[in-house]
């Protein structure tokens, strides 16, 4: 369920409501149930996904530590694995049973039940593989140290990626290795892709499971032995499907310790959601029309738009993205903030970045950090000289790339990234500073570095391959002015300008206080603006957070 | 990285003075009353459709007590855009050789939920009866579940006694009912579209081209990515049962436009529903290519298109004028269409 629904928002009340009268340990059970009932709008069988991947890094991270679970407690969480995936995954049409069961209807009842066998395919391999499971984990628990270590940490990377590989990329490789083989001339009989549901924010809960059993490995995380605390430590709900992606390290003490209501937090959380709200419907859904309008004319052929109507097309895009991401980001700060929960920063004015690499310290904070420390350092990351790094750097950037879509433009745009980092890194570009005496250099060196991301984002957003060259082709080519192009800029501006200008002041959320101690008419204006917009400017049609299917 | 995750305890300072929150709401109060201010008092003046919304029951009345053929034409911009009234007036005068009467109650980008309360709001009331009301439509306009302008509906065409029809039919989501009841106390709010339109339409000289221009490719693009589905006609219904009810005699035209896709849609389910009933239904559309030099835009005609397919319209209204609703219409009314 979205932030830009009111339904959420009435549930939220509702949570909210009771969430600061309970005692520690029955506010997370409501925090747990409701972030199920959040993430169960969308598909209520993508809770079964979740329990999965909660259930192996709970026994995986207490495996990895040694700690060895009762045989009662091994048993127990096979039973509600499997009988989550009979409830869940079963094909029971449930509001025709309970019409059924209320009317007493006989008929009704067994039309709602399951027809055939392999309705019960996912709960009996369920059964079966869980059963194995936990048939071996006293043999795994047996183990030497080290070799009883690895394999848990094994067994968790191995069902997370299995999971997300199945789901995000199965088409992808199927499709696309089908096309190498037409390409090289090998006629493959019909193969027919599954056609997979995505489900929403997968790659985010799986990244945030599976940093936890390695935390846990590596010593940076205790484990919990409470699977309610973990699991609501995998799928907390304001940052569930869009992140930002949490360590256990940061997360998960706040989940297992009282949390106490700090003066500023009400506030804070408040301006948090009504900036985010603000990104979200004024800034990213009002520029979504405008940019689709572009994209869609380069992936349907026929006439072309400008090149600068192109160009806005493309800024258009980057502060569409940058708007509906940090604006998810800030709502779901905004909102722990009131549970008494403190999330990461993950955007901080990137498009005012200097070089390459600043632009990915403040982009999608939580995720660069996730790729650099699970990926790219133990890749090497610096060590063993320039033509090391760079490789590090380009396959890192590139697993970014297909982490955020299972197409080749997501996979090229992460290499392209990863290519103009090495250049970034080859040419010993440092980051300027804007104060006195370099304000020039530095105002050159953010628009180089804005406009160099842009030109990756060509490949993020286009439709495809051939699509973004060509457009790209546009911009550099064609400098007709049209009236349309004038249009745009102005919505660009009327749009953007004023939150730019408000989050170069306060540098994103870093410095929020400064908007607080400001003068009382200043903060006044800054309160009247955004209100003003949520009420006057908010787009025609909502969109989804274009996130939400990463 | 940055893993700084609050300045809570700053702001935790700055925010302990509660004179401050409380001069700073009421700021927001008083320009939120503002806005609100000049959204009732001015935005409506400045609104020719609004204006126009308004002066629809008196025209309504105006046309009831005409003598002749007293004729309404209600929809959607097809309404004004794509037909002449003088000229349908004209040709149907000179067809019938009775006085021919037609007044316009159209509403841009409206759907057959909109034309129900309409025709409530100003033909089913006492007096307000006319011999024929022309529903001309295009697109998906007669099925359910199409995005409706909802502040126009809560603010020109429905009443408070109209809330529960509204709620329990025409809207499907609760963000669309949130936004129908606040719409209701609200005007800023209902008419927030109306005050987007105003801003841009001063600020940015090629605003409304630009718009035009957008939400023809968007539409298209709407287009290659939306498979046909059945939908549903309740409302439709709806607006047949109640007509047959005050015994008012509809009649639904198709007309043509440049979409591929509008102009193949059979309309099998609806034109089932409709002539159900007894109602009449005419379809402009010649089954063929259109031709594009009749057009002013993908959807709306020009001056020479609206001449022909008012002309059109005319030649096929002749043999409607005549008794009133069947006894099928009857039949439906009392069982629904199915039946």
């Amino acid at each position: 369920m979205n932030y830009n629904n009111p339904t959420f928002w009435l549930l939220f009340a509702a949570v909210y409501a009771f969430y600061w009268r309970l005692r520690h340990r029955r506010q997370n059970d409501l925090l747990l149930v409701a972030s199920y009932v959040f993430y169960g709008f969308w598909d209520y069988r993508f809770l079964f996904l979740i329990l999965i991947s909660t259930i192996i890094d709970f026994i995986g991270g207490l495996g990895v530590a040694g700690v060895e679970l009762p045989k009662w407690r091994r048993l127990r969480l096979a039973a509600l694995l499997i009988g989550s995936a009979l409830v869940l995954c079963s094909n029971v049409r449930y509001a025709a049973l309970a019409a059924g069961l209320v009317h007493l209807d006989a008929h009704a009842v067994l039309g709602a039940l399951p027809e055939r066998l392999r309705d019960f395919a996912v709960p009996l391999a369920t059964a079966a593989v869980t059963l194995a499971y936990v048939a071996f984990l006293p043999w795994l628990y047996a183990l030497p140290e080290r070799a009883r270590r690895k394999t848990f940490l094994t067994i968790s990377m191995v069902a997370n990626l299995a999971i997300l590989g199945f789901f995000k990329y199965c088409d992808f490789f199927v499709g696309s290795f089908v096309n190498l083989l037409h390409a090289l001339g090998v006629q493959v009989v019909d193969v027919r892709l599954l056609g997979i549901l995505l489900p929403p924010g997968i790659s985010f809960y799986t990244f945030q499971a599976m940093s936890y059993t390695v935390d846990v490995y590596r010593g940076d995380a205790t484990p919990t032995d409470d699977l309610r605390d973990f699991a609501l430590f995998v799928c907390f709900f304001p940052h569930l499907v869009a992140g930002p992606i949490m360590r256990a390290s940061t997360l998960l003490p706040q989940v297992v310790h009282p949390r106490q209501r700090r003066p500023g937090d009400a506030e804070e959380g408040l301006l948090l959601v009504l900036l985010g709200l603000f990104k979200k419907i004024v800034i990213a859904d009002n520029l979504a029309p405008m940019v689709n309008m572009i994209f869609f004319q380069y992936g349907r052929g026929g006439h072309l738009p400008t090149g600068p109507e192109s160009l806005l097309g493309l800024y258009g895009f980057m502060f569409q993205v940058y708007g509906d991401f940090s604006g998810y980001s800030s709502v779901a700060r905004g909102i722990a903030k009131w549970l008494g929960f403190d999330l990461i920063i993950n955007f901080q004015t990137p498009y005012l970045s200097t070089t390459p690499s600043e632009h990915w310290r403040r982009w999608h904070i939580s995720l660069s950090t996730w790729f650099r420390d699970y990926l790219y350092i133990p890749l090497g990351g610096s060590r063993g000289g320039m033509a090391v790094e760079y490789r590090n750097v380009i396959i890192t950037m590139t697993l970014a790339g297909l982490w955020h879509g299972a197409a080749w433009t997501y996979v090229i745009w992460g290499a392209y990234t990863g290519v103009l980092l090495c250049i970034s890194r080859a040419l010993g570009t440092k980051e300027v500073r804007n104060v006195a005496g370099q304000r020039l250099r530095w105002l050159w060196r953010v628009l180089l570095t804005f406009h160099l991301t842009c030109s990756s984002y060509l490949f993020f957003r286009s439709s495809s391959v051939p699509a973004a060259l060509h457009m790209g082709a546009r911009i550099l080519t064609d400098f007709t002015p049209t009236a349309t192009a004038g249009t745009m800029l102005g919505l660009l501006l009327f749009y953007a300008g004023p939150l730019f200008a408000l989050e170069a002041y306060t540098e994103g959320e870093r410095h929020l206080e400064r908007l607080f101690t400001a003068p009382w008419p200043r903060q006044a204006v800054a309160y009247a603006y955004c209100v003003l917009m949520l009420v006057i400017f908010p787009a025609v049609q909502t969109h989804e957070f274009i996130y939400f299917q990463f | 990285m940055s893993s700084s995750t609050s300045s809570s305890e700053a702001i935790g300072e700055a925010v302990a003075a509660p004179a401050r929150a409380t001069r700073i709401a009421l700021v927001l109060l008083v320009v939120l009353c503002g806005v609100e201010a000049f959204a009732r008092l001015e935005l409506v003046r400045m609104s020719k459709e609004f204006e126009q919304f308004r002066s629809y029951p008196r025209l309504a009345a105006e046309l009831a007590h005409r003598s002749g053929l007293r004729i309404a034409l209600v929809g959607a911009s097809i309404v004004h855009e794509d037909i002449d009234t003088g000229l349908l007036t004209d040709r149907l005068r000179a067809a019938t050789r009775v006085p021919a009467h037609a007044e316009s109650f159209s509403a841009d980008h409206s759907f057959v939920n909109t034309w129900y309360f309409m025709l409530n709001h100003d033909f089913w009331q006492p007096g307000n009866r006319v011999d024929l009301v022309v529903i001309p439509f295009v697109g998906p306009s007669l099925y359910d579940h199409n995005e409706m302008e909802i502040g126009r509906l809560a603010r020109f065409f429905t009443t408070v006694s109209d809330w529960p029809e509204v709620l329990r039919t025409d809207l499907d989501t609760t963000a669309e009912r949130a936004d129908f009841l606040l719409s209701n106390f609200w005007v800023s709010w209902a008419a927030r579209d109306r005050m987007q339109e105003l801003t841009f339409t001063r600020l940015l000289p090629n605003y409304k081209a630009f718009a035009r221009e957008q939400q023809n490719l968007l539409f298209a693009q709407v287009f290659t990515k939306r498979a046909h589905r059945a939908r549903s006609l309740v409302a439709l219904e709806r607006l047949l049962r109640t007509a047959h009810e005050h015994a008012t005699r509809l009649c639904f035209v198709v007309f043509p436009t440049q979409r591929a896709d509008w102009n193949g849609q059979p309309y099998a389910e609806a034109r089932r529903v409709i002539e159900a009933t007894g109602t009449d239904y005419v379809d402009l559309r010649d089954g063929g290519d259109v031709d594009t030099s009749m057009f002013a835009d993908l959807v709306h005609m020009n001056v020479d298109g609206r001449a022909i397919y008012t002309r059109l319209l005319a030649d096929a209204l002749t043999p409607v004028l005549g008794p009133g609703p069947s006894e099928a219409g009857a039949a439906f009314a009392a069982g629904g269409a199915g039946e």
